[in-house]
């Protein structure tokens, strides 16, 4: 058996029922603690133990109590926070609000081969912008309060991905109105992600409203793509896994280049290849690859892919590709002129702000 | 439970129960319960014949094997009472 360093094991594991490892995975004395702590970071131990099972990964039996015991605690996890998303999607549908329940919950149970397999940090909801703050106070009767201050009243429901929603017990909705922040988020935008009809799933007695694994894909990819950086696995994985599932590609490639979004699956595929090492074949990786990303792509690109990565360039580079004047007149004066609770919770004061607001003019412009 | 059940009484899962399972455990959501309930060995075996309507005596009967099945019955009748109480399981109607 061959010691595999810490990184290449977690890779490894992450694929290891997409791609099984020619030889049994092996955890090195020294790693162990780095290795096991990574696994549960990335919420990969569902992936950890199957691999285990099928004789993909050689533990002691030290490690392999340690390794069910993070298990059994992120499933715990997983089932309090599907039981936050049906009180949830109850008291929307209860007041008639359309939603759509995106990543974790949905393809767990519609996608993987097992729901253990999918693990999730939190809940994430799409709501029509129209319908954006009256989705706040229906969560806001559960329990849930804003963990950020919108810069003026109404500006998440038109210009925002959505808010982030925190319960007491710590508990988090991720309430979306879009699928990212920033440029790419603006122009999927222009799709009615409503229009489609959901793709339903049971969790206990309540029905949950999907998204069908045509946008779910689209949603992997942006995900995967414009989300943390460095991009963790388990939005990979899901590329990965909603592409075996058979997404009907033809209709996600429309989709993406209707909305001049395949940039963005172009970066999901190549990092699908450079960080599991998973050549993924067929129309869409090949028309992806293929796409040459125009100068708005690239200067978008580095406000979410790069050490530079902020949410002020992707506020500023919401405001060019906006699709009205109207918009950005909105849009500019919201942020220029924040209500004073935002600022003194974000900027520590106005004299602050207009620094950074200037050097951000400065960063940010197109070139 | 206790002064009503009896060992003749039919339970099944709680259709609102949800569960996920790890090569050595169960955990078992039942409704309105804020955190799961682990059960690991003959609480597995339990909650697997609990998929279909069934008493206490046909599950010590099943899974009695080579113990003895009064000390069987003790333990199952302790996890039902558990499972229960997490509003796991109902009785059958």
């Amino acid at each position: 058996m061959i010691e595999t360093p810490a990184r290449d094991v977690i890779k490894a594991l992450a694929v290891a029922d997409l791609a099984p490892p020619a030889r049994p995975l092996r955890i090195e004395e020294h790693s162990r603690e780095a290795v096991l702590g990574a696994i549960t970071r990335e919420r990969l131990t569902g992936p950890a133990v199957a691999a285990w099972s099928a004789g993909a990964l050689a533990l002691t039996p030290t490690d392999l109590d340690e390794l069910l015991t993070r298990h059994e605690d992120q499933l715990a996890l997983d089932l309090r926070l599907e039981a936050a998303l049906c009180d949830a999607v109850n008291a929307l549908d209860g007041l008639g609000i359309p939603y759509r329940c995106l990543k974790g919950p949905t393809v767990a149970h519609l996608d993987y081969d097992a729901p253990e397999l999918r693990s999730f940090g939190d809940v994430d909801i799409l709501v029509p912008g129209a319908a954006f703050d009256e989705a706040v106070r229906v969560l806001g009767r559960l329990g849930y309060r804003r963990r950020f201050v919108e810069p003026r009243t109404g500006f998440d429901a038109r210009f925002s991905k959505g808010a982030c929603l925190e319960r007491e017990d710590g508990v988090e909705v991720d309430l979306h109105r879009a699928l990212a922040p920033g440029a790419y988020g603006m122009k999927l935008g222009r799709l009615d992600l409503f229009a489609r009809p959901p793709r339903p799933f049971v969790i206990g007695a309540t029905r949950i409203d999907g998204f069908s694994r045509e946008l779910a894909l689209v949603h992997a990819c942006f995900h995967a793509a414009l989300g943390d950086y460095p991009p963790r696995l388990v939005p990979l994985r899901d590329v990965a896994v909603l592409l075996r599932a058979g997404a009907d590609e033809s209709d996600v490639l429309s989709l993406l280049e209707r909305t001049e979004c395949l940039a963005v699956a172009k970066r999901a595929i190549d990092l699908v290849q450079l960080t599991l090492g998973i050549h993924l074949e067929g129309p869409l990786a090949t028309r992806a690859r293929a796409h040459v990303p125009t100068m708005l792509d690239r200067w978008a690109m580095r406000t979410y892919a790069s050490e530079r990565r902020s949410y002020a360039g992707q506020a500023a580079l919401s405001f060019w590709v906006m699709p009205s004047a109207r918009d950005r007149i909105a849009y500019a004066r919201a942020l220029a002129f924040p209500s004073h609770d935002y600022v003194r919770a974000r900027e520590g004061g106005y004299a602050r702000r207009a620094g950074r607001a200037a050097r951000l003019a400065s960063s940010w412009r197109p070139r | 439970m206790g002064g009503v059940a009896t060992t003749a009484t039919r339970w099944r899962r709680d259709p609102s129960a949800r569960s996920r399972r790890t090569p050595r455990s169960v955990l078992v959501m039942g409704t309105n319960m804020d955190a799961p309930l682990l059960i690991r060995e003959l609480g597995v075996l339990v909650w697997d014949a609990l998929e279909h309507e069934v008493s206490e005596l046909e599950i010590v009967e099943h899974i009695a094997d080579g113990r003895t099945v009064e000390a069987t019955r003790a333990d199952v009748r302790s996890i039902l009472l558990d499972l229960f109480d997490s509003h796991a399981i109902i009785v059958a109607e």
